[in-house]
C-alpha cells in the first residue's frame, strides 16, 4: 500500500513538474544578423528571456538574406516554419497572398498611443489589408556619405550637388571624383523620386518610363561623361575610404564598413539626399513577420517579444549598436539617442527628423522580386551605353508582365 | 620547363598570398589604389577576433566529425559498388551504371526541398544524421574507382578466381592495395567536399550547435559590406586542416606503385 | 521475340547478379533515398504549377516545359552555359594533364609544387570570390594594375626603339571586368580553370601511378622522345582517367551556378550575361517560389547533359584502353 501511495505521489509530482515545463512557451526567431548586429540581437534575446521566465526565445542566425529566404521557403514546404522571422516587404506580400503569415500586431496588445508611436513611414511599409501585419525592425535610411575635409558644406539641392561634384573633380585633377555611382535600382530610385517620379503608382501602373525617369538616368550618365562621377563595382565605401570618390549615396546600415574603410584618413559625414523637385528619403531594411503555424501561446509570446524589442530602451540600444534606426518616435526623440547623435555628428543625416516626413520605399508587392531584376538590368544597360528610351520601354514591359503574373496566380 | 612550372605555381598562389596578407591588415589597408602587399603593422589579433566572431570551436568540431565520417564511409561503400561495376557481370549492369551517372546530371538545388522534407519526416533536422548519411555514397567516387579498377588487368582477376580466391577476398587483398592512389583521391575529395559544404548544412540545421565552418564564414559578409580581414583570417584557418590532410596523403602519389608487370 | 543472351541462361550469371546487388546495396539504399526519390518527386512536380507557398497544387501537363522553351531568358541561359562548357572543359583538362605529367616526373620541388597547384581547390567560395572580385576590380584590382604596368612597359620600349616617334602605342584604360557583359563568361572560365586545375591534376596523378615505369624505360631505350612517350604510352594508358575527367567536367560545367552567384553577389552577371540554366532553376525555385517550373527547367538540362554524355560514351568506346 505504502509503495502504491509513493508511486502515486511521484506520478503527481512528475505531472506537476512537466506542467510547469509545458507552461514555458518556446518560440524561435530567424534572422540574418551576423557580427555586431547578431551580438545585439543575442543580448536583447537574453535580456528578454531573463525577464520572462515563462517564455523561451531562441534567436538564430540563418545566413545572409538570400540564405534566410531559402530557409524560410524550405520551412514553408515542410511545415517547420519558425515563429517569427526577419522578412523583406516583397517576401511578406508573397506570404500574405498565400495566407501563411498572421498579423503580428494583433498579439502585441498595442494601445493607440503605442501604435502611433511606430514611425509613420515604417507603418506604411508594414501595412497589409489595413493592418500592421509585420512590425518594422531593422530599418535603414539611405543618405549621402561625403568627405567633410573636401566638402565643408554638403549640397542641399541637386544643382548644388552637380556643381560640387564637378568642382571636386577639377580641384583634385581627377584624382578624387565628386560622386561614386553603382548602377543599381536603388540609386535610380533616389534620383527618380527627387525628380518627382516613382516606379509604380497606387494602381500598380508603371510610372518610371516617363520624363522623370529619363531625366534621372540622363543625370547620372551625364555625370559619368563629364567625369564628375566614377562607376563603382563592389562596395562604394571602399572607394570612398580610398578617396577615389568624395560622395556616394548608400545605406546607413553600411556605417561600420565606412568607418572601417576610412579609418582616420579623413573626416566623413552624412547628409540627406539632395532634393530636386521635391525632397526624398528612401527607407529600407526588414521587418518581423509572424507565421501562421504558430500556436496561440506562441503568437502571444512572440507579440510580447517583439513589443520588447521595439520598446524605447531597446530600439535605441539596437540603433546605437548597429547602423539602423529606432523604429518609434519615442526612441528617435529619446535623450539617449539624441545624445548619441550629438556625439556622432557624422551620423546625423541618419535620423534627420525631416526625412521621415518625405520618406518613401520600394513597392511592396510580391512581383517586386522579378520587377527588381528587370529594372536593375535596365539601369545596367543604360550604363553600358544603350539608348534610354528603348531600355525603359523594355523594362516597362517586363515589369507589367511580372505584375500580370502575380495577379493571375493561383492561390 | 621549371620556369613554366614555377610561373604557373606563382599564378596559382597569388590569390592566396593576397588572402593571407590581407588577413593581418587593418581594414582600410585592404582596398587601396596602390596595392600594398604587406600591412603597415601586422594585425595578428585579426585571427583571434575572427575566431571569436562565430562559434568556430563548435564549427570545427562538427566539420571534423562529419568530414571524417563521410570520408571513411564513402570510400567503403563506393569501393564496393565500383567493384561490382568493374569486375562482376550481372543483370542490369549498364543500365544501373547509367542510372547512377544520371543522378549527377541533376542540379542539387532541385533536390534540396524534397530532401529537406524527407529529413523533417525522419526527424533528422539538426542532427549529424542529416549531414552525414546522404553523403556516404557518391557517384563521383564510384565512377572514379570503377575506372581505376577497370584498368587493373582482368587476367589477374580470372587467375585468382580459378585459384579459388573469393571475389570479396580478391577485392580486399589485391584490388584495394593496388588502388591506393585512387582511394586516396576519393578520400581527399570527399573530405574537402564535406568540409566546404554550405547550403546543405544551412538548410538541414537550425541551430549553431550543429553547424560547420562555411556557415561561420558568412558572418563576415553582408549586403552592405564585408570584413575582409576577418574573412581572410577565418578562411585561412579553415583551410589549414585540408592542407595538412593533402600533405599527409600526398605521399601516396609520390611512392606510387612500382609495378613490374603483374605476377600472382 | 526478345533475344536472350546466352549468358543469361546460366545459373552462374544470376548468382553473380545476386552477389553484385549485395555489393551495390549500401550505394543503392543511400542513393535511392537521397537521389532517386527526390528526382522522381521533382519530375512529378515539373508537371504541376507547384508553388512552395501553397498546399494545393495544380496539374498543368507540359505547360511548364513549353513556357520555359519559349522564354528568351532561358535561351540566353543555354547560350551562356554552352559557351562556358566549351571554354572551360578542354582547357582545364589539358592543363590538368600537362601539369600532372610534369609533376609526376622526378623533378625537384615536386611536393611543394603539387601543393601550390592544388591550393585553389581547397578554399571555400566565400573567401575566394572576394579575392577574385578584388583582382577584377576596375580601379584597384590586381589584374588592371598588372595590365597597366605591362602597357607602360610596352609603351616605354616601343617609344625607345622608335626614337620617340611612337608613343602611347598601347593606350590602356581600366576595363571594368565585372560590369561589362562580354567578359562575364570569360571571367568565370578563368576562375574555374584556376580552381580546378589542381583537382584535375590530382586525379590524373592517380591515374598516372598505374602506368608501369618499365614502359617508359623501354621506350627511352628504344630512342623515343618524351613527346612520343607521352603520345604513345601516357595518353592511351591514362584514357580511363581522361574519360572520367571529361565526363565529370562536362557534367559539372553544365551545372554552373554557385560561382556566378558568389562572384556577382546574387545577380546573374551584368544584364543576365551570367544567367545559366541552374541559375534559372534556382531563381524560379527560391525567388519566385515556382518549384514545378524550376524542376522542369532542371529536367531540360538533364536531357541535354544526358545526350552529351551518351554521345561521349559512344565516341570513346573504341579509344579507352582498359588493362594492359
Amino acid at each position: 500500500m505504502r509503495l502504491k501511495k509513493l508511486f502515486l505521489l511521484s506520478l503527481v509530482l512528475c505531472l506537476a513538474l512537466s506542467a510547469t515545463a509545458l507552461a514555458q512557451t518556446q518560440i524561435t526567431f530567424w534572422h540574418a544578423m551576423s557580427g555586431e548586429l547578431g551580438n545585439a540581437i543575442d543580448y536583447l534575446t537574453e535580456k528578454f528571456n531573463a525577464e520572462n521566465p515563462d517564455i523561451v526565445v531562441e534567436s538564430i542566425y540563418q545566413g545572409r538574406y538570400g540564405d534566410l529566404n531559402t530557409k524560410l521557403v524550405a520551412s514553408l514546404s515542410a511545415g517547420t516554419t519558425p515563429t517569427i522571422a526577419q522578412v523583406y516587404e516583397n517576401w511578406t506580400d508573397a506570404f500574405f497572398r498565400h495566407g501563411v503569415i498572421a498579423p503580428l500586431s494583433h498579439y502585441m496588445d498595442l494601445t493607440e498611443a503605442e501604435f502611433n508611436d511606430y514611425i509613420e513611414v515604417f507603418r506604411g511599409m508594414n501595412t497589409w489589408d489595413g493592418e500592421l501585419y509585420t512590425i518594422p525592425y531593422n530599418k535603414s535610411n539611405w543618405v549621402m556619405f561625403y568627405n567633410a575635409d573636401l566638402i565643408p558644406n554638403p549640397p542641399e539641392t541637386v544643382e548644388e550637388f552637380l556643381q560640387i561634384a564637378k568642382e571636386i573633380t577639377e580641384q583634385t585633377n581627377g584624382e578624387t571624383r565628386g560622386f561614386g555611382i553603382r548602377p543599381t535600382l536603388e540609386l535610380f530610385h533616389a534620383f527618380l523620386y527627387v525628380n518627382g517620379g516613382d516606379f509604380l503608382d497606387a494602381d500598380l501602373n508603371v510610372t518610371f518610363n516617363s520624363p522623370e525617369g529619363k531625366e534621372a538616368l540622363e543625370l547620372m550618365i551625364g555625370m559619368l561623361e563629364d567625369g564628375s562621377a566614377l562607376l563603382i563595382d563592389g562596395y562604394e565605401n571602399e572607394s570612398f575610404g580610398d578617396e577615389m570618390i568624395a560622395m556616394y549615396i548608400g545605406s546607413s546600415a553600411g556605417m561600420p564598413h565606412v568607418e572601417n574603410s576610412v579609418g582616420d584618413k579623413f573626416q566623413f559625414k552624412t547628409a540627406p539626399i539632395p532634393r530636386g523637385k521635391r525632397p526624398g528619403a528612401p527607407f529600407m531594411g526588414t521587418n518581423i513577420a509572424l507565421f501562421n503555424a504558430a500556436t496561440e501561446e506562441q503568437r502571444h509570446a512572440a507579440g510580447k517579444f517583439v513589443k520588447f524589442l521595439t520598446n524605447t530602451e531597446n530600439t535605441v540600444y539596437f540603433a546605437i549598436k548597429t547602423g539602423y534606426l529606432p523604429v518609434t518616435y519615442s526612441g528617435l526623440n529619446s535623450a539617449e539617442y539624441q545624445q548619441f547623435l550629438a556625439d556622432n555628428p557624422h551620423k546625423a543625416a541618419v535620423a534627420n527628423l525631416d526625412a521621415f516626413g518625405y520618406g518613401y520605399w520600394q513597392p511592396t508587392i510580391a512581383a517586386w522580386e522579378e520587377a527588381r531584376s528587370a529594372i536593375g538590368m535596365a539601369v545596367e544597360r543604360v550604363f553600358l551605353g544603350e539608348p534610354i528610351d528603348l531600355v525603359l520601354e523594355e523594362a516597362q514591359m517586363m515589369v507589367e508582365e511580372a505584375i500580370e503574373d502575380m495577379l493571375s496566380q493561383r492561390y | 620547363m621549371y620556369a613554366v612550372l614555377i610561373a604557373g605555381a606563382l599564378v596559382m598562389m597569388l590569390p592566396f598570398v593576397w588572402m593571407v596578407t590581407s588577413s593581418i591588415k587593418a581594414p582600410h589597408e585592404i582596398t587601396l589604389r596602390t596595392i600594398q602587399w604587406l600591412p603597415a603593422v601586422p594585425q595578428w589579433e585579426n585571427y583571434k577576433v575572427a575566431w571569436e566572431a562565430a562559434p568556430f570551436d563548435i564549427y570545427f568540431k562538427n566539420s571534423f566529425i562529419i568530414a571524417l565520417t563521410v570520408m571513411g564511409l564513402d570510400v567503403v561503400f563506393s569501393a564496393l559498388a565500383a567493384y561490382a561495376f568493374a569486375k562482376l557481370n550481372f543483370f542490369g549492369k549498364n543500365f544501373l551504371f547509367l542510372l547512377f551517372l544520371g543522378t549527377m546530371m541533376i542540379p542539387g538545388e532541385v533536390m534540396l526541398i524534397p530532401n529537406y522534407i524527407t529529413m523533417v519526416n525522419f526527424g533528422w533536422i539538426d542532427t549529424y544524421a542529416s549531414l552525414i548519411v546522404p553523403w556516404t555514397v557518391s557517384v563521383f567516387s564510384i565512377f572514379l574507382l570503377r575506372q581505376f579498377f577497370l584498368s587493373i588487368p582482368n587476367e589477374l582477376f580470372e587467375a585468382a578466381i580459378l585459384d579459388g580466391c573469393g571475389k570479396f577476398a580478391y577485392l580486399i587483398k589485391v584490388m584495394l592495395p593496388l588502388s591506393k592512389p585512387a582511394l586516396v583521391t576519393v578520400m581527399l575529395f570527399k573530405f574537402i567536399g564535406s568540409w566546404n559544404s554550405f547550403l546543405w548544412v544551412l538548410i538541414m540545421t537550425n541551430t549553431p550547435a550543429m553547424r560547420t565552418i562555411p556557415v561561420g564564414l558568412t558572418y563576415f559578409v553582408s549586403d552592405v559590406g564585408a570584413y575582409y580581414n576577418y574573412l581572410m583570417a577565418a578562411s585561412t584557418f579553415a583551410m589549414a586542416p585540408i592542407l595538412i590532410l593533402f600533405l599527409l596523403l600526398q605521399k601516396q602519389f609520390i611512392q606510387g606503385i612500382a609495378r613490374t608487370g603483374l605476377k600472382g | 521475340m526478345l533475344r536472350i543472351p546466352a549468358q543469361m541462361k546460366t545459373k552462374k550469371y544470376w548468382k553473380e547478379t545476386l552477389e553484385a546487388y549485395l555489393y551495390l546495396l549500401p550505394a543503392f539504399t543511400i542513393l535511392g533515398l537521397f537521389s532517386f526519390y527526390p528526382v522522381v518527386k521533382s519530375v512529378y512536380m515539373s508537371f504541376f504549377d507547384w508553388s512552395l507557398l501553397r498546399d494545393t497544387q495544380y496539374f498543368v501537363g507540359w505547360e511548364n516545359y513549353e513556357k520555359i522553351i519559349g522564354d528568351p531568358v532561358f535561351r540566353r541561359a543555354i547560350m551562356n552555359t554552352a559557351r562556358y562548357v566549351i571554354g572551360y572543359v578542354p582547357i582545364s583538362i589539358a592543363l590538368g594533364l600537362i601539369v600532372a605529367v610534369l609533376l609526376n616526373s622526378k623533378i625537384r620541388f615536386r611536393g611543394p609544387l603539387r601543393v601550390a597547384f592544388f591550393l585553389p581547390w581547397v578554399t571555400s567560395s566565400v573567401a575566394i570570390s572576394m579575392v577574385w572580385r578584388w583582382i577584377y576590380n576596375q580601379h584597384y584590382g590586381l589584374l588592371n594594375m598588372m595590365l597597366a604596368g605591362l602597357a607602360n612597359a610596352v609603351n616605354t620600349v616601343v617609344e625607345f626603339v622608335s626614337f620617340g616617334h611612337l608613343s602611347e602605342v598601347w593606350q590602356f584604360s581600366n576595363p571594368n571586368w565585372l560590369m561589362e557583359p562580354q567578359w562575364t563568361i570569360i571571367n568565370l572560365v578563368i576562375i574555374a580553370v584556376w580552381q580546378s586545375l589542381g583537382y584535375n591534376m590530382v586525379i590524373f596523378l592517380a591515374g598516372l601511378q598505374n602506368i608501369p615505369h618499365e614502359l617508359y624505360e623501354a621506350a627511352e631505350v628504344d630512342g623515343a622522345s618524351p613527346w612520343q612517350s607521352f603520345w604513345k604510352i601516357t595518353l592511351p594508358l591514362i584514357s580511363p582517367t581522361t574519360f572520367f575527367i571529361s565526363i565529370i567536367s562536362i557534367i559539372g560545367a553544365f551545372k554552373l551556378f554557385t560561382e556566378v552567384y558568389v562572384l556577382y553577389t546574387g545577380r546573374p552577371g551584368p544584364v543576365n550575361s551570367g544567367m545559366t540554366i541552374v541559375y534559372y532553376v534556382y531563381r524560379n525555385a527560391f525567388e519566385r517560389y515556382r518549384m514545378g517550373y524550376a524542376s522542369a527547367a532542371a529536367y531540360i538540362l538533364f536531357a541535354i547533359i544526358f545526350v552529351f554524355t551518351l554521345v561521349q560514351m559512344r565516341a570513346s568506346k573504341r579509344r579507352i584502353h582498359y588493362g594492359s
